[in-house]
C-alpha cells in the first residue's frame, strides 16, 4: 500500500540549480528502502522534504493520499513521519528516557503508562532502564542513535526516515541499527526510508533507490 | 501540561543560565524594591508632614518700608493689637490662634542669673549702638515675661524640654499677678512656690508689681530664640512665664517711648499673633481679610512653609535619588535582560531546531521559553524583594544620614567663612544655653524615616518584572518565529 508518493517534485535552493528534477515516486508500508548517492546529489535535501521540514520548488508530496503542504507540518512531523537524523538530535540536557517522553508528549500521546512505553521502546533498541535514566551526553554514539529510533517511534509513524544513521558507528552497531529498522518494516508494518552510503546497508535493505543528477532511479 | 514539565527540567537541568537570569532580575528586584519603598514611604511621610504640619501665619512690621515711609504714614500707623487680633482670628480659615505678650522686667528684690557676654556699664553705650543709633536695648530689663493666649502653644512644655517640677502651672483666667520661674532662679534667690517677689518696667521703676511664684519649672535644653536678644534677657534661666492678664496690665500702665529714630511702634510690639489656617492655600484671601478688617499695609505676612520645606529637605532628595536611581536601574535592567536573553536564544537555537523538527510548534516552543523566564521571574522577585524589603530600612537610614551630614556640613562651611561657630553663638556663663543663630537651620531636618514596603510597593515591582518578562518574550517570539528547524539543523552540520 503506497503511504508516501511524489509526483513531479523539482526542488533548488536558488531556483537556478535544480537539486530534484522532477521526481516521481512512490513507497510502500512494510517495504526497507535505500536512497544511495555521491555526497551532494540532494539524499538528505530528499529526506527533508519527504519531513516537511523543507518545501517542494514545484511538485507534490503525498502522505496517505493527502497533500502535505497542505496539511499541519508540525503535526505532520510529530504523529505521522519520524525522523532519525544523522547527527541525533538529541536534547542533551534531557535523559534518553525523558528525550522519548518529550516525543510522545509532543504527539499529544494519551497513553496512561507513558513511562513504561517509553522504557519498553528504549529496551527494545537495546538500551536498558540504567542507561534510559542517564543524559545522553552520557551514551555512546551507537547508543543516542538507538534512542534516536526510540523516539522516532514512539508516536509509532507510518513512515522512518533515517539519515546516514549508521554513518558514525561501527560494524556490530551498524549490523544492529539495520536489523531493528528491517525488523520495525517487516513486522510492524512501516515505511522505512534510509539514506546511506553504507554497503551493509545497500546489500540488507529490501529497494535501493539512487539519486543521481536530480533524478531518482531504481537499482 | 508537558510544557511546563520541560520548563521546569530545563531551568533545572541548565542551571547557569536560570542563576544568571536569576540574578539579573533578583538585582532589579532588590533596587526596585529597595528605591521603590523608600520613594513611596518618603511621599507619604512628606504628604502627611505637610498635611499634619499645622500652617502657621504670623504679621510682621516691614521695618525697612515703614522706615521710608513719610512721617505721616509713620504717625497714622497702626500696630496690631489684641482686639485685632482676635477680630482676624474671627474667620472661617482660621481654625486656631494664639498670641503672646512679651516685656522685659527688672527687680531689685532678687539676683538675675548673670550672663557675662554682654557687660552693659558705660552710659552712652546704653543708649548707642556702634553705628551711633540709639540703643534700643537701654530700656530693657534682666528678665523676659511671656504670656500665651493658649498654653496649649507653649512648645518647650508640650514638648517635655520644659517641666513643672514645683507648684502648678499659671491660671490664664486669673487676674491675679502669678509666674513661674526657672530652678536655677529659684536656686539662685531661694524662692519656692507660694513666695512673693516686686518687679517693675525698666523706664518707670517707681512702680512695682508683686508677683506670685506659683510653679517652678526645669529645662533639659532650650530651644527660644534669644539671639539677638541683649545681657541677662538672653539667659533662658531669666525667662519668666505668666498670664495674659499680668502683661496687659503692666503695657497698659507704661506709655510707649521714643526709640528707633521715630515714634516707638506701640505698647504692642511686645505681641506675638500666630494663626493657624484651616486651609493651606488660603494665605493670600486670609491677608485680603485682615488687610480689610485694619491691618496696616506695614505688616508682612510671615508663614512657616518655607520652614516646613527645609525639614523636609533631604527626605525630598532621598525621594527624588530613589525614583532616578529607580529609572536607571530599570533602563540598564532592560538593556542587560534583552542582552541575555538574545545570547540565551542563540545558544538555544539547536534546542529550538530539534524541538520543531520533532514537531513541536512555534507556540509551544514560545510558551516553553516564557514559562521559563515567569519562572525564573518569579522565584527570583521573591528573593529580591525579600532582600529589598529587608535592606531597605538600614538603607534608608544611611542615606539620610549622609544627606544630613551633607547639609550641616554645607551649614559649618558657611560658619567657617565667618570664622567658626564661636562668632555665631552666644555663650552664656555655665554653658547651658549656646545659641546658635544656625541652630534651626542644622536640627530641624526630619532624621528617621520607617520605610515599609507596602502593597502598592509590591504590585509596581511585580509589574515591573511583568513588562520585563514580557520584553524578553517578545525577543524570544521575534528570534524563535525567524528559525526555521532545516536550517538551524543543517548549519550546525
Amino acid at each position: 500500500m503506497c503511504i508516501l508518493k511524489i509526483c513531479d517534485g523539482s526542488f533548488s535552493y536558488d531556483r537556478k540549480k535544480l537539486i530534484l528534477n522532477n521526481i516521481n515516486v512512490s513507497f510502500k508500508r512494510g517495504v526497507c528502502y535505500g536512497i544511495f548517492g555521491k555526497s551532494g546529489t540532494g539524499k538528505t535535501t530528499f529526506l527533508s522534504l519527504l519531513a516537511g521540514l523543507d518545501t517542494l520548488t514545484s511538485g507534490c508530496i503525498f502522505y496517505d493520499g493527502n497533500d502535505i503542504s497542505k496539511m499541519n507540518k508540525d503535526k505532520y512531523r510529530s504523529n505521522d513521519i519520524g525522523v532519525i537524523f544523522q547527527s541525533f538530535n538529541l536534547l542533551p540536557h534531557l535523559t534518553a528516557l525523558e528525550n522519548v517522553l518529550l516525543a510522545m508528549d509532543i504527539s499529544n500521546n494519551r497513553s496512561r503508562n507513558k513511562k513504561q512505553d517509553a522504557l519498553s521502546l528504549l529496551k527494545k533498541v537495546g538500551i536498558d532502564e540504567v542507561k534510559a535514566k542517564r543524559r545522553v551526553l552520557h551514551l555512546s554514539g551507537g547508543e543516542q542513535q538507538r534512542v534516536a529510533i526510540a523516539r522516532a517511534l514512539s508516536y509509532n509513524p507510518k513512515v522512518i526516515l533515517a539519515d546516514e544513521v549508521t554513518g558514525n558507528l561501527d560494524k556490530d552497531t551498524e549490523r544492529d541499527i539495520v536489523d531493528i529498522l528491517k525488523r520495525l518494516a517487516h513486522d510492524d508494518d512501516k515505511c522505512i526510508i534510509i539514506i546511506s552510503h553504507s554497503d551493509y546497508v545497500k546489500e540488507n535493505v529490501d529497494k535501493v533507490l539512487f539519486l543521481k543528477s536530480g533524478n531518482l532511479k531504481e537499482n | 501540561m508537558y510544557i511546563l514539565k520541560n520548563a521546569m527540567l530545563s531551568i533545572k537541568r541548565c542551571y547557569g543560565r536560570s542563576i544568571l537570569l536569576g540574578i539579573i532580575i533578583c538585582i532589579i528586584a532588590v533596587s526596585s524594591c529597595i528605591s521603590l519603598t523608600i520613594k513611596s514611604s518618603s511621599d507619604i511621610l512628606v504628604d502627611s508632614y505637610i498635611e499634619d504640619e499645622e500652617l502657621v501665619v504670623s504679621f510682621e512690621i516691614d521695618r525697612g518700608k515703614l522706615q521710608n515711609a513719610s512721617n505721616v504714614d509713620k504717625n497714622n500707623f497702626s500696630a496690631l493689637d489684641v482686639s485685632l487680633v482676635k477680630e482676624i482670628a474671627n474667620s472661617s480659615l482660621v481654625s486656631d490662634y494664639y498670641y503672646t505678650l512679651e516685656v522685659s522686667m527688672s527687680s531689685d528684690a532678687i539676683d538675675c542669673i548673670d550672663d557675662s557676654f554682654i557687660e552693659v556699664n558705660d552710659d552712652d553705650n546704653k543708649k548707642r549702638d556702634n553705628n551711633g543709633f540709639p540703643n534700643k536695648f537701654s530700656n530693657m530689663g534682666d528678665y523676659r515675661f511671656t504670656a500665651y493666649s493658649n498654653f496649649s502653644y507653649l512648645e518647650d512644655f508640650v514638648n517635655g524640654t520644659k517641666k513643672i517640677i514645683e507648684g502648678e502651672f499659671l491660671d490664664n483666667d486669673s487676674s491675679k499677678y502669678q509666674l513661674i520661674i526657672s530652678e536655677d532662679l529659684s536656686q539662685k534667690n531661694n524662692l519656692t512656690v507660694g513666695d512673693t517677689v516686686k518687679f517693675y518696667y525698666p523706664s518707670n521703676s517707681k512702680k512695682t508689681y508683686k508677683f506670685t511664684v506659683v510653679g517652678i519649672y526645669s529645662y533639659t535644653s532650650n530651644n527660644d530664640d534669644f539671639s539677638f536678644m541683649p545681657g541677662n534677657l538672653m539667659n533662658a534661666s531669666n525667662q519668666i512665664y505668666t498670664n495674659i492678664s499680668s502683661i496687659s496690665k503692666i503695657l497698659s500702665d507704661n506709655p510707649s517711648s521714643d526709640v528707633d529714630g521715630f515714634k516707638r511702634i506701640s505698647n504692642n510690639d511686645g505681641l506675638k499673633a500666630k494663626f493657624i489656617l484651616s486651609d493651606d492655600l488660603a494665605i493670600d484671601q486670609f491677608k485680603d481679610e485682615a488687610l480689610n478688617k485694619g491691618l496696616s499695609s506695614y505688616y508682612s505676612l510671615v508663614t512657616n512653609q518655607e520652614e516646613i520645606l527645609n525639614s523636609l529637605k533631604p527626605i525630598k532628595n532621598i525621594s527624588n535619588f530613589s525614583l532616578s536611581f529607580l529609572v536607571l536601574t530599570l533602563i540598564v535592567g532592560a538593556i542587560v535582560i534583552i542582552g541575555v536573553n538574545i545570547i540565551n536564544i542563540r545558544d538555544r537555537k539547536y534546542e529550538i531546531g530539534v524541538l520543531r523538527a520533532i514537531g513541536m510548534s512555534k507556540f509551544h516552543i514560545i510558551l516553553q521559553l516564557v514559562s521559563e523566564m515567569f519562572i525564573v521571574s518569579l522565584i527570583s522577585l521573591v528573593i529580591g524583594i525579600s532582600i529589598g524589603t529587608l535592606s531597605s530600612q538600614g538603607v534608608t537610614n544611611k542615606m539620610l544620614e549622609k544627606e544630613i551630614s551633607s547639609y550641616q556640613s554645607d551649614i559649618q562651611s558657611i560658619q567657617d567663612n565667618f570664622g567658626g561657630q564661636d562668632k555665631f553663638s552666644f555663650r552664656s556663663k555655665d554653658n547651658r544655653n549656646t545659641l546658635n543663630m544656625f541652630m534651626n537651620s542644622s536640627n530641624n531636618y526630619i532624621d528617621k524615616l520607617i520605610v515599609s514596603t507596602d502593597f502598592k510597593v509590591l504590585a509596581f515591582v511585580f509589574l515591573i518584572s511583568l513588562v520585563l518578562t514580557i520584553i524578553s518574550c517578545f525577543i524570544s517570539v521575534s528570534f524563535i518565529s525567524r528559525y526555521e528547524p532545516n536550517k538551524i539543523l543543517q548549519n550546525r552540520i
